[in-house]
């Protein structure tokens, strides 16, 4: 019986930890690129990099949307479509014996290198960075679904079954509940994935986004512009991630640590 | 209420049950493959599609044996990077985590760093890398080196950290000291965790090192993919996909024999 | 006067690897209405096939008959016929205390607002009063049985299978749960049919115990208990109780020697105890 009150104060000392390193990362930073002099075009000092961030800052949250976009599409048809084929899976030995192998098989596939296939199948737009993102995030979210489906006891299940319940009831009320919090921990794994799918996408043809945003810098070698996208991208990793977290909080909050 | 046991016809007796159940998982992926192929063909056959949209596979397997040496070093080049990048960040991540679980302070002062450096996508650093280590095999090998031990790191924690304090006591009062506890009960109970996270590296690995080539390098899958798209030749790109998928699974393979050989329990 | 519900010939073997294990065998037995039977066996004796089967969930063997008022029924349609309470309470997390309760019924089909009005009402006779809106996971192992209770006595039928409800509990709280349980079977005037390893648990409670004999398992004694009712808790240590408790524990005693030694011959089935 663990008391919300001690939940919380070990959330926030955990945040205030990560908050004070990154301060101290940032501080060292700018330290080091003082006292070692080290060359513009190496690693320019933090606050040069975020002077060039601030001056850019429009065109910088631009990529950020447009790659943000991508990604979410892909996100959104990867989670439908992972999660049906959770259930599908769980219904039918079949299938899962069929088509699992070859789910399993396509996350070893570098995707990634199809990228200029897909680009020929669905242009250069958004769609064909969307569907880079969904092949990467459907498949966490499948395995977890099925898992967490799994997870549920027969004991549980027959009990239900002696209410007169129906193999529908079953999965609504017990079977989908229970996955949940597994099926977050995919979503969570599949936010960055989808976040990557989506920038890589974009260096094999795009006009805008985080992708072309850093490809262009290494062209032109603007190191410093370079660092600006880096810290643009990771920001957007980190509010995603934390995105999807306080989602779980919100919806399969009996259980965040899975 | 009790499992429910098998009812009337048994479901395996003795050595027909083995034969039955290869049968039954071998069957099932075979008739989804022949499928696929079928499809495939038929796919390029009735919508006529030419062949930079959809090459049929005799195309690919054709254009593969054409050139065979170039393909040889394109796929050596691409595996030595993500084999070395894989295994010194494997040994790095480990190393790390029991560093880290002997160390305490010094974990608390390093690994949110590490964590703030992995925050960013692997991917997105691609560029930096080519600027400062240029389009060598240096650059994509850093890389996977980071993100192959931040990926065991985390799951060797989780492992070494989820050891049962029951037991962490009960070898004290057999006199046990740090070292000791650690070799005999930690790390074995860690194993299954970090098999798991060396497992999901693997893939990684392959697939940064075939994402990175693509910004710039001498040789490689990633490389033969880039710049047969930019020669418009599209079966030549197809003989490098399918040959970083064959790569990948074999990999896999391996890492996931191997791990069953360690990790039996 | 007909039976509530009655089973006769009921037998069940199930195949492990190349043999057939019986677990039960020509199992004949039959409760009236209103009644409070406790059942008690050794390990392994085949106490939750019974109740499988009493519940719907397998079928017995061809030649066993169930008999629910007097009437056949057909194997495979008794699921939902009988109020059934598992050993682990299973308890939904997400699900506060009155949802869980109500679950049953909700699923029987009876509306949720519905549902949870009349749940409210026996809030007090649970002893939930007040914690209707917490979930699982901040009750006490005693309190969550209570909530399963509830959801069992929810589900309206006249026929209830508890497995063991009390075994997770210390005796303390185990003795207060079973006097509460009779307090509210009294309200209730359900058939109850309650199995348990506990001898004076499997006396305090019923007005007969039945004794399985161990594997293959069927009715080897039965033993009326005519203590009045209300039981007060200073019965169990009454010279009738006592007299009643040796009886029982020889038959009992015979068949769980009979039992242990068969484990160390063979393996148990899993899920059985």
């Amino acid at each position: 019986m663990a008391t919300r009150g001690a939940t919380l104060i070990r959330g926030l000392k955990k945040a205030a930890t990560q908050v004070t390193a990154l301060v101290a990362l940032m501080l060292a930073w700018e330290a080091a690129t003082v006292l070692f002099h080290i060359s513009e075009d190496k690693l320019p000092a933090l606050s040069s990099v975020l002077a060039t961030a601030w001056t850019g800052r429009a065109a910088l949250a631009g990529a950020v949307g447009t790659t943000l976009f991508e990604a979410l599409i892909g996100l959104f048809a990867g989670i439908a479509f992972g999660v049906l084929s959770g259930i599908a899976f769980s219904s039918s030995r079949l299938l899962e014996r069929m088509l699992l192998p070859y789910f399993i098989a396509s996350q070893a596939v570098p995707i990634i290198a199809f990228g200029a296939i897909i680009i020929i199948w669905f242009g250069n737009g958004v769609a064909s960075k969307a569907v880079i993102a969904f092949y990467l995030s459907f498949f966490p979210v499948a395995v977890n679904t099925l898992g967490g489906i799994r997870r549920v006891s027969k004991d549980e299940i027959g009990l239900l079954r002696t209410f007169g319940a129906s193999r529908l009831k079953i999965l609504w009320k017990l079977q989908l509940p229970t996955a949940l919090p597994p099926i977050f921990t995919a979503i969570r794994i599949g936010a960055g994935l989808a976040l990557v799918g989506a920038i890589v996408g974009e260096w094999f043809g795009a006009s805008r986004g985080l992708g072309v945003v850093l490809l262009t810098a290494m062209f032109d070698n603007q190191v410093t512009q370079l660092w600006a996208a880096i810290l643009a991208t990771g920001a957007t990793g980190t509010a995603l991630f934390w995105a999807v977290v306080a989602l779980q909080k919100k919806i399969a909050w009996w259980q965040t640590e899975v | 209420m009790s499992s429910e046991l098998v009812d009337a016809q048994a479901s395996g007796r003795g050595e027909n049950a083995i034969w039955r159940r290869w049968y039954v998982l071998v069957w099932p992926p075979l008739l989804a493959a022949v499928i696929l192929l079928t499809g495939w063909e038929l796919t390029i056959w009735w919508f006529k599609l030419p062949n930079f949209i959809l090459p049929s596979p005799a195309e690919i397997v054709e254009a593969a044996l054409q050139e065979p040496r170039r393909l040889l070093t394109d796929t050596s080049a691409t595996v030595v990077e993500a084999l070395v990048g894989y295994l010194a960040g494997s040994v790095l991540g480990l190393g790390l985590a029991i560093f880290f679980v002997t160390f305490g302070r010094i974990e608390r002062l390093i690994l949110p760093v590490y964590v703030t450096i992995n925050s960013v996508p692997m991917v997105a650093y691609g560029p930096l890398a080519i600027i400062l280590l240029g389009i060598g095999p240096s650059s994509k090998i850093l890389l996977i080196l980071i993100a192959v031990s931040y990926q065991v790191l985390i799951n060797a924690l989780a492992g070494l950290r989820s050891c049962d304090p029951g037991a962490i006591a009960l070898l004290r009062t057999f006199g046990a000291n740090r070292r000791t506890i650690l070799l005999k009960l930690r790390l074995p109970g860690a194993m299954p965790a970090i098999m798991l996270g060396m497992r999901v590296a693997v893939v990684h690995a392959m697939i940064l090192a075939v994402v990175l080539e693509m910004l710039g390098a001498r040789a490689g899958l990633g490389w033969s993919v880039y710049k047969s798209t930019q020669m418009m030749n599209f079966v030549e790109a197809w003989v490098a996909v399918g040959a970083s998928v064959i790569v990948s699974l074999i990999i896999y393979a391996i890492v996931n024999g191997i791990g069953r050989k360690l990790v039996w329990w | 006067m007909t039976p509530k519900i009655r089973l006769h010939n009921v037998s069940k073997s199930f195949a492990v690897g190349a043999r057939s294990i019986r677990t039960l065998q020509n199992v004949d037995l039959s409760l009236k209405g209103g009644d409070f039977v406790t059942l008690v066996g050794p390990s392994g004796c085949g106490k939750s096939t019974l109740f499988n089967i009493l519940v719907g969930l397998t079928a017995p063997d061809p030649g066993g008959e169930l008999f629910i008022d007097g009437v056949l029924q057909p194997v495979d349609h008794l699921l939902g016929r009988v109020a059934f309470m598992p050993q682990r309470d299973m308890l939904m997390p997400w699900r506060t205390v009155l949802d869980n309760a109500i679950l049953a019924a909700e699923i029987d089909g009876v509306p949720k607002a519905e549902a949870r009005r009349r749940t409210l009402a026996s809030l007090d006779r649970f002893g939930l009063r007040g914690f209707e809106n917490h979930y699982p996971d901040q009750l006490s192992g005693g309190m969550r049985q209570r909530v399963a209770l509830m959801r069992t006595f929810m589900f309206e039928r006249d026929i209830m299978l508890l497995d063991e409800p009390f075994g997770a509990l210390d005796a303390l709280t185990r003795a207060l749960m079973q006097r509460w349980l009779l307090e509210v079977w009294e309200g209730a005037k359900r058939t109850v049919l309650f199995i348990t390893h506990d001898i004076d648990e499997a006396i305090f409670l019923g007005d007969r115990v039945l004794v399985m004999s161990a594997r293959p398992g069927h009715i080897k004694a039965e033993l009326q208990v005519p203590l009045p009712r209300p039981r007060e808790p200073d019965v169990l240590t009454s010279p009738a109780f006592v007299d009643l408790k040796r009886t029982l524990l020889a038959a009992v005693e015979d068949e769980s020697r009979k039992a242990f030694a068969a484990t160390n011959l063979q393996q148990l089935q899993p899920g059985e105890f």
